[in-house]
């Protein structure tokens, strides 16, 4: 019944110890080199949009005829948002940092599940790999925006260059980040749950934990849905169905054959995931300040708990933002009031979150160090682009603004800048702990104040350029009048975004300068309390070099009177220090994280389910479907093999192995069988001229029966593996335990969608 | 709102009046927040006027389409963001594994 004991050394070969490596520490490093690279390809995307509005007509050596051309300009546009936002602040902040940090901040070996922690980056260089092949492809990158909204993303080639094989490149790298990103998210929220180290009670976690669980717990229920949109859509351009695509398209003297679909059905899934993408990016970067607030503060986080309660707040109500966006007239009025009060008091805690960092700071002995100066920034910075947020939260206002370069600038403050401005504090301040030396301070300060003063000139003109009606996306504004008057602020914006990144270099010349040749640093160089520091820079491959901490305290316990130092690490107990000899992965992480995953599955099919009610609300040819009756048999055989499960089960808890592999053999055919019945279902509704691409009802029963089946493969392979090897770190009661919540989530998922599918043959 | 003789009470008394009072600080501070909420007006929209503008123009039978949608999504986010908090909560005092 023992599980296997956490790494000892780090693995043989190169390839095993930093290319597939299964270390936390080692991923979050591929994580943070991979948002390197993605944020220095942005960058240049940004410069080159810079440049072409302020000398639209200039020649570029580099792009096809010499002179950009607006379909250049638009997939730029395009290109900049999906790499900024996918690979750099959704991925940094909490797949890099998170990923070398949590494990160690809460005193565990490792994460729960470090092969799926490695699968999950490689697949994310993959969905990086094939967004940036979209350039390379005839026609180019797409123009549909990161935003992707159809029709212009749904028809293929004939809207425009880019719309091809690049937005098809597009889409699957978004379905591959957001697959990359499920199985991130389920090992965060699985590695906090049942991973914290004896004494880590919920208060007394660091704030960085608390906030990477959050985006952890955000992450799992947005991108499933986002995947599921993304599917659809894939599907509309690949197989000709309706899902987004309305009637009576006429592109280019082409009429369409799409008919009925929606549009508004894009946005309502994309903004499910938008919104508290918003979160996403900047929730990691609130924890990482108020840990570097405190730390150089030497104060305790003001309002510690409050801290953490507004970061769960603003998770939640993230979600409540996005149901009110689209909740219009008609409605029951009260429940519009409960959603407008709702939408609004997501100010509520976000006002918390600033006033308890000024509150951190006040009476504080600060120590202006590079990391703390990066997390005032991102404060300044919070602050500014929400304000001028609480302008856009005016309808009348926002109508008039929202395709202006005002929304541009808010955004890039609030989400882009300040994000950035918590990954950068994130980095001066854990260096040392990653490689084992300092980096400059002078440069450090120098990067600040260039980079500071340079994003506040870039982004605040274009608030007034917006207010003034400068409107986004137009790749030369030299051509109206109006306009054109606007052209010198968008030259001075021009010439600050060069300097600035200009300034990048710096950081640059700084981090790699450091990693060779940076002062060797100490165990705990800052004084802080927080477990990653009572262990050497760098960490040994367990973290704690097989003696792990308990924990007795909060985690800022700074300044406490009457104490020799000025702060206590957690793992000081009142009588010396606590640590026990190895720690291992509980058994129940795993059962747990199955748990998680059965919920980001039910949330992808809730997504297409959601689909199917407004697609059919829409629609004016939607015709029944005839379910078959084989369906019927193929159910009741589903329902069967979730009794034989239990059966088997019992007779394991029983300790009746004979029974034990009969009933659990006898699940896996009827899972065969159920499958075989599907078959047949597709073969006779095929027959009966109901294809993918005919009608809305056929088109969902594919997806529906496709996706789930699918699922369901994927448990027959588990119930097989069990039988013939059980892996080898579950127990055999885990693994039973594991198998058997899946397969009765598929099952109660298949009754739901069949369910579904009879009431919408009787209407 | 505390009793006479507070003072002279023990401490674990004394800690559950200061419950109390909270408890009923916070009913009070609901009441008056639904108050207020009663007469605010209706806003709509806020961050996405297209969204706003597409659903309001999709009449009826769309609209109610729209809110079915709505909820289905909603409510499934809500339970598992509320379930994985109650899991946690639960495992809130973790036991050494070793």
């Amino acid at each position: 019944m023992s599980a296997a004991p956490a790494s000892a050394g780090p693995p043989p070969g190169f390839l095993r110890r930093y290319v597939f490596s299964t270390d936390h520490k080692v991923v979050g490093l591929q994580y943070f080199f991979l948002s390197l690279a993605a944020v220095t390809f942005g960058i240049i995307l940004s410069l080159l949009m810079r440049f072409h509005l302020v000398w639209p007509n200039a020649r570029l050596p580099f792009v096809g005829g010499g002179i950009m051309t607006p379909e250049q300009y638009l997939a730029l546009v395009t290109m900049h948002g999906t790499i900024m936002v996918f690979f750099v602040l959704s991925t940094a902040p909490q797949s890099a940092f998170g990923n070398y940090f949590l494990p160690i901040q809460i005193g565990a070996p490792d994460m729960a599940f470090p092969t799926l922690n490695m699968l999950s980056f490689w697949l994310t260089v993959a969905a990086f790999l094939c967004a940036i092949a979209a350039f390379l492809v005839p026609g180019g990158a797409p123009i549909s925006g990161w935003t992707a909204y159809p029709p212009l993303s749904g028809l293929g080639e004939v809207t425009g260059p880019g719309e091809g094989l690049g937005q098809t490149l597009w889409i699957v790298s978004v379905l591959i980040f957001c697959f990359a990103s499920l199985l991130g998210s389920l090992n965060f929220i699985a590695t906090t749950i049942d991973m914290r180290a004896p004494g880590l009670t919920l208060m007394r976690m660091p704030l960085t934990v608390w906030a990477w669980f959050v985006t952890a717990i955000l992450t799992l229920l947005a991108f499933s849905v986002l995947l599921a949109g993304g599917l659809l859509l894939l599907l509309d351009r690949s197989a000709g169905t309706s899902f987004f695509l309305p009637a009576g398209l006429v592109v280019n003297g082409e009429v369409q054959s799409h008919n009925g679909g929606s549009p508004l059905l894009w946005q309502h899934l994309f903004w499910f995931f938008g919104h508290p993408e918003v979160y996403i990016a900047i929730l990691p970067g609130m924890g990482v300040v108020s840990h570097i607030l405190a730390n150089f503060s030497r104060k305790p986080v003001f309002g510690y708990r409050a801290m953490a309660l507004a970061l769960c707040a603003i998770g939640f109500l993230g979600f409540l933002v996005w149901g009110h966006h689209m909740f219009v007239s008609g409605m029951n009025p009260y429940s519009g009031l409960a959603f407008s009060v709702l939408t609004m008091s997501i100010g509520v805690p976000s006002a918390i979150k600033t006033f308890n960092w000024l509150g951190t700071l006040w009476g504080g002995r600060i120590q202006l160090r590079s990391p703390m100066l990066f997390a005032i920034g991102f404060v300044s910075f919070f602050v500014t682009g929400g304000l001028s947020g609480i302008f856009l939260a005016q309808p009348a206002l926002d109508t008039t603004l929202h395709a202006t370069y005002y929304v541009v600038g808010h955004f890039h403050i609030v989400m882009g800048v300040a994000a950035i401005f918590g990954i950068f504090a994130a980095t001066y301040y854990w260096f040392p702990k990653m490689f084992g030396r300092a980096m400059d301070e002078s440069l450090g300060k120098l990067h600040f104040w260039l980079t500071f003063v340079g994003v506040y000139c870039i982004f605040m003109p274009m608030h007034f350029v917006g207010i003034e009606g400068g409107i986004r996306r137009y790749a030369d504004s030299t051509g109206a009048h109006y306009l054109a008057a606007l052209q010198p602020l968008h030259s001075f914006m021009t010439i600050a975004a060069f300097l600035t990144a200009a300034a990048q270099l710096i950081f640059f010349y700084n981090f790699f300068h450091s990693l060779k040749r940076g002062e060797p640093a100490a165990a705990n160089p800052w004084n802080a309390t927080t477990l990653e520091w009572i262990t050497s820079s760098p960490p040994p491959p367990d973290n704690f070099g097989g003696s792990f901490p308990s924990v007795y305290r909060g985690p800022y316990e700074y300044s406490v009177p009457g104490e020799r130092e000025d702060f206590l690490p957690q793992d000081v107990a009142p009588a010396g220090r606590g640590t026990t000899g190895s720690r291992e992965i509980p058994q129940r992480a795993y059962v747990t994280g199955m748990a998680i995953l059965l919920g980001g599955i039910w949330m992808f099919f809730m997504a297409l389910v959601s689909a199917y009610f407004v697609r059919k609300g829409f629609s004016s040819d939607w015709r029944p479907l005839e379910v078959p009756r084989v369906l019927w048999v193929g159910t009741f055989i589903l329902l069967a093999s979730s009794a034989t499960l239990a059966l088997s089960r019992h007779d394991f808890l029983a300790r009746r192995d004979d029974g034990f592999r009969h009933w659990w053999g006898v699940t896996g055919v009827l899972g065969i069988f159920f499958l075989a019945a599907e078959a047949i279902a597709w073969r006779q509704l095929a027959a009966a001229d109901a294809s993918l691409s005919g009608n809305p009802s056929a088109s969902f029963f594919y997806v529906f029966a496709a996706a789930h089946a699918l699922h369901l493969l994927g448990g027959i392979a588990a119930v097989l593996l069990i039988a013939i090897r059980p892996p080898k770190r579950l127990t055999r009661r885990t693994a039973t335990d594991v198998v058997s919540l899946y397969w009765h989530g598929m099952n109660a998922l298949w009754v739901l969608l069949f369910v579904l599918l009879l009431a919408g043959a009787r209407s | 709102m505390r009793p006479a003789g507070y003072q002279r009470l023990p401490h674990a008394a004394r800690l559950a009046v200061e419950r109390r009072v909270v408890v009923r600080c916070l009913f009070l501070l609901a009441g008056i927040l639904a108050l207020v909420a009663l007469t605010a007006p209706h806003a709509a929209a806020q961050g996405c006027a297209m969204c706003y503008q597409n659903a309001a123009a999709s009449g009826e039978q769309g609209r109610a389409a729209l809110r079915h949608g709505i909820l289905i999504l909603l409510l499934p986010a809500l339970s598992l963001f509320f379930g994985i908090f109650a899991l946690i909560y639960r495992r809130n005092n973790p036991v050494d594994c070793s």
